[in-house]
């Protein structure tokens, strides 16, 4: 998923470091079958096969795509993984840190509305992607990732289980002695720390996930495609820090921030989130 | 027979025999040609094999973390049945006298930090 990972595990005695271990072999297999940055994972087969009928996936992959069309319908369609084709548009064909350099700056291409996922079908056992769908888990997947890892780890015996990748979190349980975990939210308008804001993680809200269009950027451009025009989002905000139930909605709703702008706040919080916007403006 | 019609004969005999073994030359590299590059049924073929290999190991390697998480999961469940208060209370119960020490805990009864 090309982020770094975090995992913190309370379990009784050595069980703690065992679990964690699984945690991040469970993560490495996830990455295996959903990467698209890897030609021979499950996720890039079913993409090839888009306009082929349906196609047997395994449990894994078909979670996935279930959870990225649940958050495409949540989203009213403002986040949606098909803007796979407008990603490749931009050059975004490799784990960032190898494109970043040779990202088009200013001379970017005709950009490619997203096709949306509405046509997208998943069965008990197979997908069904329209022809002109490859899809781009993003974000979502991360959340998903985070998710799934933290509710086998827990159901294993772990008192409490935190999860993190790329700086979004995803919790289970809570420490003893604890209310909360407790998570610093970055301000990435600063290139120095500064004051941090403390969020609570607790059982209501598991999850915080963050998007921002200050990280992942390239000259005339960032990661963060507003899927009705194929372009990079331009809204009054520039980053969005959202707590929610779980991890994909977390990362959901950040993304909506950022592509609606401070108007997102009230829709947000109406819908159980935790919302905190970030203007390019604000102290 | 005139000389120069003996010598035309002589160019036509040899440039047959040339034709003839060129024409060989060229049917024995089509067929090693033919040989060397599997049809287009059987490269699909090969490459959906590979790939159920592929999806196999993948299976593989999660039934054995599923495999390890259970147990982990089935020790931990064991442990339960050890209430840390009452080993506290015993290891209070049995301190030596005269010892200042805080009473000890078995060690899975203490919440480890790991990352």
């Amino acid at each position: 998923m090309g982020s770094e990972l975090h995992v913190i595990v309370w379990a009784r005695g050595p069980a703690a470091e065992r679990l964690a271990d699984l945690a991040v072999l469970r993560v490495e297999l996830l990455e295996r079958c959903w990467s698209r940055f890897r030609p021979g994972s499950e996720l890039n087969r079913l993409n090839a096969r888009a306009g082929c009928g349906a196609t047997a996936v395994s449990d894994d992959l078909r979670r996935l795509v279930t959870a990225l069309v649940d958050a495409y319908t949540w989203s009213d369609g403002d986040v949606d993984a098909s803007v796979l084709g407008a990603m490749l548009t931009l050059g975004y064909r490799e784990d960032f840190a190898s494109v970043a350099m040779s990202l088009p700056g200013n001379a970017t291409p005709a950009p490619t509305a997203a096709p949306g996922l509405g046509g997208v079908r998943v069965g008990e056992r197979v997908v069904c992607l329209p022809a002109g769908v490859g899809l781009d888990p993003g974000g979502v997947g991360k959340g998903l990732a985070g998710d799934m890892v933290t509710e086998e780890i827990h159901d294993a015996g772990a008192h409490a289980v935190l999860v993190g990748i790329g700086g979004d979190v995803v919790t289970r349980g809570i420490p003893p002695d604890a209310g909360s975990w407790r998570v610093a939210m970055r301000d990435d308008r600063f290139d120095e720390p500064t004051e941090c804001r403390v969020l609570d993680l607790t059982p209501r809200h598991r999850a915080v996930a963050t998007s921002s269009i200050l990280r992942r950027r390239w000259a005339g451009g960032h990661h963060l495609l507003q899927p009705h025009t194929g372009r990079p989002a331009l809204s009054d905000i520039v980053q969005a820090t959202v707590l929610a139930d779980c991890g994909w909605r977390a990362e959901a709703a950040a993304t909506v921030g950022v592509i609606r702008g401070a108007s997102s706040a009230d829709w947000l919080i109406d819908r159980g989130c935790m919302p905190h916007l970030l203007g390019a403006g604000d102290g | 027979m005139p000389r120069a019609r003996r010598r035309v004969d002589g160019w036509i005999a040899t440039a047959l025999a040339v034709g003839a073994c060129a024409g060989l030359t060229g049917l024995i590299a089509i067929r090693a040609a033919e040989n060397g590059k599997a049809s287009p049924d059987a490269a699909k073929r090969a490459e959906l094999d590979s790939y159920a290999e592929q999806l196999t190991q993948e299976a593989a390697r999660l039934q054995a973390y599923r495999r390890e998480l259970r147990r982990v999961a089935a020790e931990l469940a064991r442990g339960r049945d050890v209430d840390p208060e009452v080993v506290a209370r015993i290891a209070e119960e049995t301190r030596p006298p005269g010892s200042t020490d805080p009473p000890t805990r078995l060690d899975r009864d203490t919440s480890t930090y790991s990352s």
